[in-house]
């Protein structure tokens, strides 16, 4: 037994490189893969940091309003962070340990603030709570100033929780409800049994989720800029140092500063928190049992919870709409289109978006596929390496990633800013950790067998790859499809740097429309961009006749 | 007589519109071990799920330890359950896991130690409290799963095909140190298999379900010999039956002969079983020693080794099954006679439904 296996398992690098040899597909492929990573990830990222000078460093750690910037958005996005992440988790558990009334509704809502950028918060905030807020100014007739950092903190709050709900239901989820069952056998009920056994069980995949939200509030460039007003955080800064100064060294020390401590928490979280996760071992899910049901006053003290959580988002939603269609809402109620006419069929900023998302989607979702192919069933040197530069991205805030392109193509025989290349570069190097994600976990639960069979019956690696996996693979592709084009649509500190005059996108244009004050033309962008997103899905659900519920993800 | 310890009077369950566990009721004694045997999705884990209470009955009463519990929430009842996935805490040692219940109860440290101790000791897994579920083989963390179980001393063990995921080897080893366990604690056990064999070597009693009816309940011997639906009979073991015309004697009419029952059958049609090892063949029919005598022709015989398997076919075209042990070199062929003794049949009168 032990023998036979052991020989089997024959690793070493001799062995895998006389297997390569033998499949010059394979090897092309992984080449091609590993300069796409050396072009698009590792030279840029090494010109990022030899461009700034000792000068430009020393002056950056000395210098006070950097300090300063880089306090506050430690401060800040782990405070929004937090937030977060609490009201996630209530939301996650009401909807996944309770009966409560109106569950597909509320799943539904707190989806919704995914379908636009971020940044939507943070102009519904203004709108409502700003110098002219409606709330402040037109029924409260307050004077008071609610932006820095408390503003911003509710913004982020509400900006982050979607992303925090749906990455919590699914830790949530990965929970076997036989472990709960188990111990209320054994006697446990109430908060003891969540203390003992739900809490510890999702705390690994809480950590992660918690990192997972730092990182994107870390890197988050809109809604400081929007509401931050003075309050001055490193994203702002850097794009101050690069737009504003146009001293590129200095933005890239900057963005460096961001990185630090992301990167710190990617490590923590592959190499510590993936180690201590207890969801591969548990057995699997008993279907139709009902798990632990909590008392009758927590269950509506949630349901109260989750009605205030959802009414606010559908506030946010609101008002949008309504600054959108009425000519100055709070003054002047008539209905126009004007601003949807201007901001929406008029701009070629939603087709950009559009297309580079689509583009982005089918690269990401390719991508994907095609690396965890490499990296789960064929055994080649280098195959820790491709996993962790798939993975990377995750850990990278979009101002960097942006920064780094920008300086390493903006000459030379590469040279490609100004071009909707570079946006789609950008917005693919971000989203290919969901597509590689998505395959990964597709891919490990098809029965190794079944390509066994398939290269048994003659077939080669390529011809296993088209004709088995990829068909069995759908479900999971078309996920991760749909995600890469909503999340490429709506990111804002990726592209923030890489869109030029010619080829601007609708995300940065409600930013900057809504920055500048035209409230009403950045609603009515922020419209039909959620339009926009929902009749792509509409349309990706007819074509590729999936299963899929974008509201189950 | 021991007492009665549980009892399940007309349970019912539906799950959405389809009933899944018709009118079941059945007693159990204190210290007995019960086991529920029926096909794949004839409702064993509802039952047992019902007394623990992850289930609640839509109508019935279950009454465990003289007090009735059907409304009363998981854990307020003393019921600890195998699971069959052993559904072991991921996060604890071994330890901490057969602990937990027994900290839930608050009970002195000193009193968790020993009896942890204890049940380690029982389940032979001295000395690996300080490991983790995930570093354990399949075979110890089912021992982890029952010690957990058996600490608490349950009004009643639950055991949900906690064998299903060891290897036949293993399986019967375990088989037999649980069993022998079970009895010194004088536990009252119920537990819940697929597999006749397991439950025919282990219970005290069998309850044989299908689609969510109980069937029978009675010990080992009663419902091999005796059982009392014709699913029962073909479900243990293998048998032949036979639609046989009664009337009201020992005599049942078969076709144009008659065959000898070893009770008296109403009269109208009743099934007859025969086991296949009760059956004897002999080539003349003045050798055939017993009641009840055919004429059969051989159409097909199997060797197993320790026996022989024939498949016979009789004047009416139906066909029987016979077993016969110790063979030797003699294999029948052919036209030959088969006979069976009177008090080997068991007559079916329910149809069970
Ligand atoms: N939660 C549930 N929802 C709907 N049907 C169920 C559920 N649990 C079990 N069933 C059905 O009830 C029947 C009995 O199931 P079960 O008690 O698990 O059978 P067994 O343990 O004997 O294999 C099966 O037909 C099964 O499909
Ligand atoms: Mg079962």
């Amino acid at each position: 037994m032990q023998a036979a296996s052991a020989g089997r398992e024959q690793t070493g690098w001799a062995s895998e490189i006389r297997a390569l040899r033998r499949e010059p597909q394979l090897l092309l492929a992984i080449g091609l893969l590993f300069l796409m990573f050396a072009v698009f990830i590792i030279y840029p990222f090494i010109k990022l940091i030899l461009v700034p000078s000792a000068l430009d460093w020393a002056l950056a750690i000395t210098g006070k309003e950097f300090q300063e910037a880089f306090v506050h958005t430690l401060f800040s996005s782990l405070l929004s962070t937090a937030s977060a992440m609490v009201m996630g988790f209530l939301y996650a558990y009401a909807m996944n340990y309770t009966d409560l009334p109106g569950r597909r509704f509320f799943q539904v809502v707190a989806l919704l603030p995914s379908m636009a950028p971020t940044v939507v918060s943070g102009l519904a905030f203004i709108m409502l709570f700003g110098r002219r807020g409606f709330i402040t100014y037109n029924l409260l007739d307050l004077k008071v100033d609610l932006y820095g950092w408390f503003g911003l903190w509710v913004v982020q709050t509400i900006a982050f929780f979607p992303l925090a709900y749906i990455t919590i239901s699914g830790v949530l989820k990965s929970i076997s409800p036989n472990l709960e069952l188990a111990a209320q056998n054994l006697g446990a009920k109430g908060f003891y049994l969540f203390r003992t056994v739900t809490l510890r069980l999702a705390t690994p995949g809480l950590a992660s989720a918690f990192l997972l939200v730092a990182i994107n509030s870390l890197a988050d460039f809109g809604n400081p800029m929007l509401v931050g007003a003075n309050y001055h955080v490193l994203a702002t800064e850097a794009y101050a140092q690069v737009v504003g100064a146009w001293n590129l060294p200095m933005g890239a020390v900057l963005s460096v500063f961001l990185v630090i401590p992301t990167l710190i928490v990617f490590f923590i979280q592959r190499y510590y928190l993936e180690k201590n996760s207890y969801v591969t071992v548990t057995g699997k899910p008993v279907a139709g049992l009902t798990r632990v049901t909590v008392s009758p006053a927590v269950r509506w003290m949630l349901f109260a919870f989750c009605c205030f959580i959802s009414l606010s988002i559908l506030l946010i939603i609101g008002v949008v709409c309504l600054f959108a269609f009425t000519r100055t809402f709070g003054f002047d109620y008539t209905f126009t289109m004007d601003y949807f006419i201007e901001g929406v069929l008029q701009s070629s900023s939603l087709k950009n978006s559009w297309m580079a998302s689509m583009t982005t989607a089918v690269f990401t979702t390719l991508l994907g596929i095609a690396l965890a192919f490499l990296t789960l069933r064929r055994r080649f040197p280098g195959r820790a390496v491709m996993d962790f530069l798939a993975m990377l991205p995750v850990s990278l805030p979009g101002t960097f990633i942006g920064l780094a392109l920008i300086m390493a193509f903006n000459s030379g025989p590469l040279e490609m800013t100004g071009t909707l290349v570079i946006v789609v570069v950008g917005m693919t190097l971000r989203q290919l950790p969901v597509g590689y994600r998505q395959a990964v976990s597709g891919l490990s639960q098809i029965e190794k067998s079944l390509e066994q069979a398939s290269t048994n019956l003659g077939a080669d690696s390529l011809t296993t790859f088209w004709k088995i996996i990829v068909p069995m693979l759908k479900n999971s592709l078309s996920v991760s499809f749909v995600y890469s084009f909503m999340r490429s649509m709506n990111t804002l500190s990726t592209v923030i740097f890489l869109i030029s005059p010619e080829w601007n996108l609708a995300s940065i244009n409600i930013m900057s429309l809504a920055n500048q004050g035209f409230l009403t033309v950045a609603s009515a962008t922020a419209v039909g961009m959620m339009l926009t997103i929902f009749l792509t899905f509409g349309l990706a659900k007819l074509i590729l006749r999936d299963q899929i519920n974008i509201f189950d993800l | 007589m021991a007492e009665i310890v549980m009892e399940l009077k007309n349970i019912n369950k539906f799950f959405g519109s389809t009933q899944v566990i018709h009118d079941v009721s059945f007693q159990v004694k204190k210290g007995d071990f019960v086991t529920l045997l029926g096909p794949s999705g004839c409702g064993k884990t509802t039952i047992l799920r019902m007394i623990a209470g992850f289930y609640e009955p839509d109508g019935g009463s279950i009454t465990l330890a003289g007090r009735q519990i059907e409304h009363i929430p998981p854990y307020a009842r003393n019921t600890a359950m195998v699971f069959q996935e052993y559904a072991l805490f991921p996060h604890m040692t071994v330890y901490e896991n057969v602990a937990y219940g027994l900290h839930v109860r608050h009970l002195d440290e000193s009193e968790v130690k020993k009896r942890v101790e204890d049940a380690l000791k029982l389940m032979q897994l001295k000395g690996m409290g300080d490991r983790y579920p995930n570093q354990m083989s399949g075979g110890q963390q089912q021992r982890v799963a029952v010690a957990r179980a058996l600490v608490m001393k349950p009004d009643v063990l639950l055991l949900d095909e906690p064998l299903s995921n060891l290897d036949a080897k293993l399986r019967e080893s375990v088989r037999v140190e649980l069993r022998a366990i079970q009895r010194d604690m004088g536990l009252t056990t119920i537990y819940v298999t697929h597999d006749q064999q397991e439950a025919l070597s282990m219970s005290d009693s069998v309850i044989i379900m299908q689609k969510g009816h109980l069937h029978q309940q009675g010990t080992p011997h009663e419902i091999y010999f005796a059982p009392r639906t014709p699913f029962v009979a073909d479900f243990i073991g293998t048998t032949n039956l036979v639609e046989v015309e009664g009337n009201d004697a020992l005599i049942v009419s078969y076709g144009d002969t008659t065959l000898m029952a070893d009770a008296v059958c109403p009269a109208g049609t009743v099934t007859l079983s025969v086991r296949p090892e009760s059956i004897r063949l002999a080539d003349t029919e003045d050798e055939a020693e017993a009641e009840n005598v055919l004429p059969v022709e051989v159409s097909y015989s199997m060797f197993l080794g320790e026996k022989v398997r024939y498949f016979l076919k009789d004047a009416t075209g139906r066909e029987w099954l016979a077993d016969i042990f110790d063979p030797g070199r003699r294999i029948f062929e052919g036209k030959v006679w088969m006979y069976f003794r009177a008090d080997r049949t068991h007559v079916i009168t329910e149809s069970g439904e």
